[in-house]
């Protein structure tokens, strides 16, 4: 004889998920839009124009691309108006990039995103981008908003490079966040330099790295041309959403499922734990533009 | 002056332990780190070290591995060499040595970076393009470059065997994957590992360590099978029957939500399993089509714990 054994629900504090969670962002609560019964709203959007990996990028695609997922997530059918609802003229702006040197945020993508922030009436001397200098910068001290960008590649402690473990840099210590592989980094938005000033988060998908391999965690091999930004005010369901088409990808890579060594926890903990925000896939309204081709999602 | 006296022989005493103890393990992990350093000339056909780094603890390795030290550490990382090598009109090559303490370290490492494995270099090797990564004796060894050239290629490859030749001594796997059953074993999918941290590298289990791995346990991941029809074997030797006891009680409290009679069974989603303890070795089972692969496989882990313990 045998018994059909049920399997305990491992999350263990989904129960506790993010309804009614703390809300950190600076972002009104209706564009946020984690209010109970509401989905969090993620822009994917890919542009077939996205060269290979190691080629250089045509700025005006990439504005181009950012303007309308900013246009879809604000719901605001102007660029300058869209961005009146993420950044105001008064605001002292970080854009907290990413300097990993086999694969940064692209120097385009900072300077469109830039562009808008001082198209919405921002000085140019207040606003800054930096990664790893984010604590000693004199702009990012003063900051009154964040914008998280930076590119996702898996990781060999964390899982994925996220938007959430980008803001690391602003730890005086980072290694005191790496216990668990690193499933507590949600608490980084905690920190004084960056509570309540997220605003906008852009996590780019141009040219991913699924797979790691060597103390480096880099080989070209492991790169895609995916040619995607996946953008949101919400940046759980913004990593949550590209979490799953590298998983989509390895699969499809290595022909059967090959789980993220070590599993990226620190973004279903957001949710779970931290009530960052939504990391439960069906909790997130994922609108699609653009290049559909092997979209993997 | 036996006050004195004693004073005197409780400095020394303090001496010994506070300066004298630092500096010979000092001294000890400075010459393995000169005999590191020996390995790698500072030429090397026609190609010579632009940059050199000792990585002498943890604090430095977190400096120079944007993000993987931990991977390391976790492994029982001692210390590490790494050299940039240039030449005119190539890329660079940067070739990393890391001292794991054991060879069963060196492995670990290893297992848990390689995707595929043949053994071309040391005891195992992979090459992916334009990076080489292989072990031998308690080293992990990194050789790798951005760009692949003829000429890069052939550094690499020469490099290889320049390490290996002034690493003489082979060391042993760990004794853990002598209880693997041959049949149906994917050889580039066995994994040793010591943290709770790689508890899920095939299958997901579980976040925490529902397991209570530690660095005393040994424990090894191995997939049978084909990516359509897998099976995903680990086994874990806790060494003591206590820990094992407590182990079990916690997989059983935290994975499945009823007791179990017997030690092949099916799960929630038709799959089947088996958790079984024999000896000081827990063996777990999952992802089973059905009760006769999963008992087969079963029967010839436990007899191979058996035979191993005689």
């Amino acid at each position: 004889m045998t018994h059909m054994i049920t399997r305990r629900k491992l999350i263990k504090d989904t129960a506790r998920a993010a309804i009614g969670g703390t809300l950190l962002m600076n972002v009104p609560f209706s564009a946020w839009g984690s209010s109970p019964g509401k989905k969090t709203k993620v822009v994917l959007i890919r542009d077939e124009r996205i060269p290979d990996y190691g080629n250089s990028f045509d700025q005006t695609v990439i504005q181009e691309m950012l303007d309308k997922a900013v246009i879809e997530l604000t719901g605001y059918s102007d660029i300058g108006q869209a961005w009146k609802q993420i950044i105001k003229p008064g605001d002292i702006v970080g854009i907290k990039s990413n300097e990993w040197r086999y694969l940064g945020t692209p120097p385009e993508l900072e300077n469109a995103i830039k562009q808008r922030v001082m198209d919405t009436g921002v000085a140019e001397e207040n606003i800054a981008v930096a990664d790893r200098g984010v604590r000693n910068n004199p702009v990012f001290q003063k900051a009154t908003a964040l914008i998280n960008t930076r590119p996702m590649r898996t990781h060999a402690w964390s899982g994925v490079g996220s938007l959430i473990k980008n803001m690391i840099m602003f730890s005086q210590k980072p290694s005191s966040y790496h216990d668990d592989s690193c499933a507590d980094l949600a608490t980084l938005y905690e920190l004084p330099m960056v509570k309540g000033k997220s605003c906008l988060n852009i996590l780019v998908m141009f040219t991913p790295l699924f797979h790691g391999v060597g103390p480096h965690h880099f080989n070209k091999e492991y790169v895609w041309s995916y040619k995607g930004l996946v953008v949101g005010f919400d940046p759980v369901a913004a990593d949550s959403v590209g979490l799953q088409i590298i998983q989509a990808k390895r699969k499809k890579f290595f022909g059967e499922d090959k789980p993220l060594n070590p599993h990226a926890k620190h973004i279903e903990y957001a949710e779970t734990r931290h009530h960052l925000g939504m990391a439960d896939p069906a909790k997130i309204e994922l609108v699609r533009l653009g290049y559909s081709e092997n979209i993997l999602i | 002056m036996p006050q004195k006296n004693a004073i005197e022989k409780s400095t020394l005493k303090i001496l010994k332990y506070s300066v004298l103890l630092p500096i010979l393990f000092l001294s000890a992990m400075n010459s393995e780190i000169s005999a590191m350093n020996i390995i790698l000339p500072d030429t090397f056909q026609n190609w010579k070290v632009s940059e050199s780094v000792n990585l002498d603890d943890h604090d430095a390795l977190y400096e120079y591995i944007d993000g993987g030290a931990e991977q390391f550490i976790s492994y029982g990382y001692q210390h590490a060499v790494s050299k940039i090598y240039i030449k005119e009109g190539e890329p660079e090559v940067r070739v990393e040595i890391f001292d794991m303490g054991s060879s069963k370290n060196a492995y670990g490492i290893f297992s848990n970076i390689r995707y595929e494995e043949n053994d071309e270099f040391g005891q195992g090797s992979q090459y992916v393009t334009g990076a080489l990564f292989f072990w031998k004796s308690n080293y992990y060894i990194s050789i790798s470059t951005i760009e692949e050239t003829m000429s890069s290629i052939k550094f690499i490859r020469e490099m290889a065997k320049n390490i290996l030749a002034q690493v003489p001594e082979k060391g042993p796997k760990p004794e853990i994957l002598d209880i693997l059953p041959e049949e149906g074993l994917d050889q580039n999918g066995i994994l040793y590992f010591h943290h709770y941290i790689w508890l899920n590298s095939y299958f997901f289990i579980s976040n925490d360590n529902i397991l209570l791995i530690n660095d005393d346990t040994d424990a090894v991941y191995a997939k049978y099978g084909t990516p359509e029809n897998r099976l995903f074997l680990l086994v874990i030797d806790y060494k003591n029957e206590a820990l094992l006891d407590k182990a079990y009680r916690s997989f059983v409290k935290h994975y499945l939500t009823v007791d179990i009679t017997e030690n092949i069974f099916q799960v929630e989603d038709n799959k089947w399993m088996a958790l079984k303890s024999e000896n000081n070795f827990l063996v777990l089972i999952f992802n089973g089509t059905n009760r006769e692969e999963v008992e087969n496989l079963l029967l010839k882990t436990t007899g191979n714990i058996q035979n191993n313990r005689k």
